[in-house]
């Protein structure tokens, strides 16, 4: 392979990846696509050394290989877990030693962009951690309780509209079929002891006009407002019903997406606002490693072309 | 000997909330394995044609069930990866 690949370490079905490949091909930019946890050790070789700058040797997938200390930039999106074959031991002492060793390299790449880099992205994906960095960056935030008691959740819930949002969102199902938790309403009659069974997240009710995306890729941004029907407060439950137009971001906001995304090492962020009538942007939540691909084709925010420069680059390009 | 008993664990507050999706349309598209030259998918449409992905064809949203992609074997497009499981 030519110098200076960009690695992409995506599962096979990732779409999005593809629209990003695609355009690192139109420009020339050779590209090596992997799965780590799919792909290693059966698929893949890796041979890595540790010299005077760092890690060298060769990490081979299929036909392709990329020199180690040459790689420009790592597209993180969404790999598989290293995970054991089976419960055995010898799987699981496997499992770890793959994760600590591909994805240890695959981490630790001399001169190499990521975007973003996988534990940057872990870290970020606490909402705690966002919620006190959204704070310290000066974004306006819903007041927020994480509890177990039942008595606190309750006068918090009567105190002001709130809502209950997981702290996490993974993938579950009800009798076979895939199913989530929507942020939505909650009255303090509805709650009781077991709220005491795990952590749970209450936030006040923002009295939003609309929501906003604002994706961030290096330096730059996209906002895309997002109108839902009426009294919807999660609009992820409705895609069939939203509308989309591309909005600029204002300065303060900018500088404090800014800030977030340095405090994290992030180099991509997808953010969600709850905007008011008086044109304030409340802070909801940051997707370090979010869902971007549809917007660009609803609101025509050419998302795909600013993280094609930034791997291309291997630094924020300016306008 | 003294049998052992699990306790019920019963389900918390906020998991009681849990719902279908359902809030999306069932994508004409399926996977049909990497393009070794372009790193790319096979996508096979609708209408039995090879295409590769283009925007706005392919769903890329964010927790849509039915999937955005019907090669993905009912995995929900979430908005985050693995990485807070395993870190």
């Amino acid at each position: 392979m030519d110098e200076h690949p960009v690695l992409v370490s995506t599962q096979y079905e990732d779409a999005t990846a593809d629209l990003v490949i695609t355009e690192l091909n139109r420009r020339r930019v050779p590209v090596l696509r992997l799965d780590p946890g799919r792909d290693f050790p059966d698929q893949a070789v890796l041979a890595a050394r540790l010299g005077p700058d760092g890690w060298s040797g060769k990490l081979t997938v299929g036909e392709r290989s990329a020199p180690l200390n040459a790689v420009r930039a790592l597209y993180h999106r969404r790999p598989n877990t290293y995970s054991p074959d089976d419960a055995s031991q010898e799987a699981g002492y496997a499992a770890q030693e793959n994760r600590r060793g591909l994805g240890g390299v695959l981490g630790a790449l001399p001169g190499c962009l990521y975007l973003s880099h996988p534990q940057a992205i872990a870290r970020a994906e606490y909402k705690p951690a966002q919620l006190a960095t959204a704070h310290r960056v000066g974004f306006v935030l819903p007041a927020t309780l994480i509890t177990n008691d039942p008595r606190e959740a309750k006068e918090f819930a009567a105190r002001q509209p709130t809502l209950y949002k997981p702290l996490h969102a993974a993938a579950y199902d009800v009798d076979g079929e895939p199913a989530g938790i929507w942020a939505a309403p909650v009255e303090p009659g509805e709650l009781d002891e077991t709220v005491s069974h795990c952590a749970h997240l209450f936030q006040a009710l923002v009295p939003k006009t609309c929501d906003v995306r604002a994706v961030i890729v290096g330096d730059r941004v996209f906002c895309a407002r997002i109108t839902a029907p009426p009294g919807v407060v999660d609009w992820r439950a409705e895609y069939r019903n939203l509308r989309y137009e591309a909005v600029e971001c204002p300065a303060e906001i900018h500088t404090g997406l800014h800030a977030f995304l340095t405090h994290f090492g992030l180099c991509f962020g997808a953010f969600d606002f709850a905007v008011t009538a008086d044109g304030t942007w409340w802070f909801l939540e940051c997707n370090p490693n979010g869902q971007w691909a549809w917007l660009e084709a609803a609101a025509g925010l050419p998302i795909t072309a600013a993280i094609a420069d930034l791997l291309q680059n291997g630094e924020p390009s300016r306008d | 000997m003294q049998a052992t008993t699990t306790p019920p664990i019963s389900t918390p507050w906020g998991m009681r909330r849990m719902a279908p999706l359902r809030n999306g349309e069932p994508s004409p598209w399926q996977y049909a394995g990497l393009d070794p030259l372009t790193q790319t998918g096979r996508w096979i449409g609708g209408d039995g044609r090879m295409a590769p992905v283009e925007l706005g064809k392919h769903g890329t949203s964010v927790n849509t069930y039915p999937p955005t992609q019907v090669g993905k074997d009912g995995k929900v497009d979430g908005d985050s990866g693995h990485d807070a499981t395993q870190d």
